[in-house]
């Protein structure tokens, strides 16, 4: 039991249990936005529409992206690191529970949601 | 609303929105980043914090329901200088990488040794049963809350 321990404790650890670590949302900076995305509930689905006026009116919210919006930049597909393309938001259908939809920039979490 | 919470020992009166959540609180309002926001669905633990000194998941907590109440973090757990044996016990067995649920754990932990100081190990995967770690595996947070009850003496 004893034998493999103690003899190279890692340095890191000392912040991280004292609840010290710096993870990116501990991260806070004057002015920052926060984003959530909207991810889909269904497994295989064409996107008919999506309606963003609600959360564009929003007072907090600064901008609501969809596949549609990355589209018009040439923007909706990404490569990977084993050399195929991914989407960034879905366009025409989602292909998986969970795929991202939409992203939402706002003044707080709340708001963004 | 206006909600006073006794945190780690010192009362933070704050103007906040009734659905704020504790989490939020602790670690927007108070600077308290120790304790992390992770799955916000109840199921990673990654917020455990006490409430009145027991366990809970800070994320299905409003602030509002803590008014009046006494939290304890992370923050706390060493004390004058000294680590909790939790937090020892976590370095010595390695029983984390990048330790973000890591404070959710010792806070758990905390709560069962001074409880149960003896605890088997099957007390101890119950008892951690409602967090995730996507490191490490269990094993290795197991053996670091045994790591901490058999150096309880060393309980600052």
């Amino acid at each position: 039991m004893t034998a493999g321990y103690g003899r190279m404790l890692r340095k890191e650890d000392q912040r991280f249990v004292r609840g010290l670590g710096t993870y990116v949302d501990d991260v806070y900076l004057p002015g920052m936005l926060y984003g959530a995305v909207l991810r889909s509930p269904h497994p295989h689905a064409r996107i008919v529409s999506i309606d963003t006026v609600a959360a564009e009116a929003h007072p907090k919210v600064k901008a609501v992206i969809t596949g549609e919006t990355l589209q018009h930049r040439n923007l909706a597909w990404m490569p990977t690191l084993s050399g195929d393309t991914q989407a960034v938001l879905a366009t025409d259908k989602v292909r998986f529970q969970g795929q991202e939809v939409a992203f939402v920039v706002a003044e707080d979490h709340y708001a963004a949601r | 609303m206006r909600v006073a919470v006794t945190v780690n020992g010192t009362e933070y009166a704050r103007d906040v929105e009734p659905r704020l959540l504790l989490i939020h609180f602790l670690r927007d309002e108070l600077g308290l980043t120790g304790s992390h926001w992770g799955c916000d669905t109840s199921n990673c633990g990654s917020c455990v914090v006490w409430l009145d000194q027991r366990p809970v998941k800070a994320c299905t907590v409003l602030a509002a329901m803590a008014d009046g109440r006494s939290v304890r973090t992370v923050e706390d757990l060493e004390q004058d200088g000294r680590l909790d044996p939790v937090q020892q016990g976590f370095i010595e067995c390695h029983g984390l990488q990048c330790g973000f649920c890591t404070p959710g754990m010792m806070m758990t932990a905390r709560w069962l040794l001074d409880r149960t100081p003896d605890p088997a190990e099957a007390e101890i995967r119950e008892v951690l049963s409602g967090q995730v770690c996507r490191c490490t595996g269990y094993e290795n947070i197991v053996r670091s809350v045994r790591w901490a009850a058999e150096h309880a003496k060393d309980t600052v």
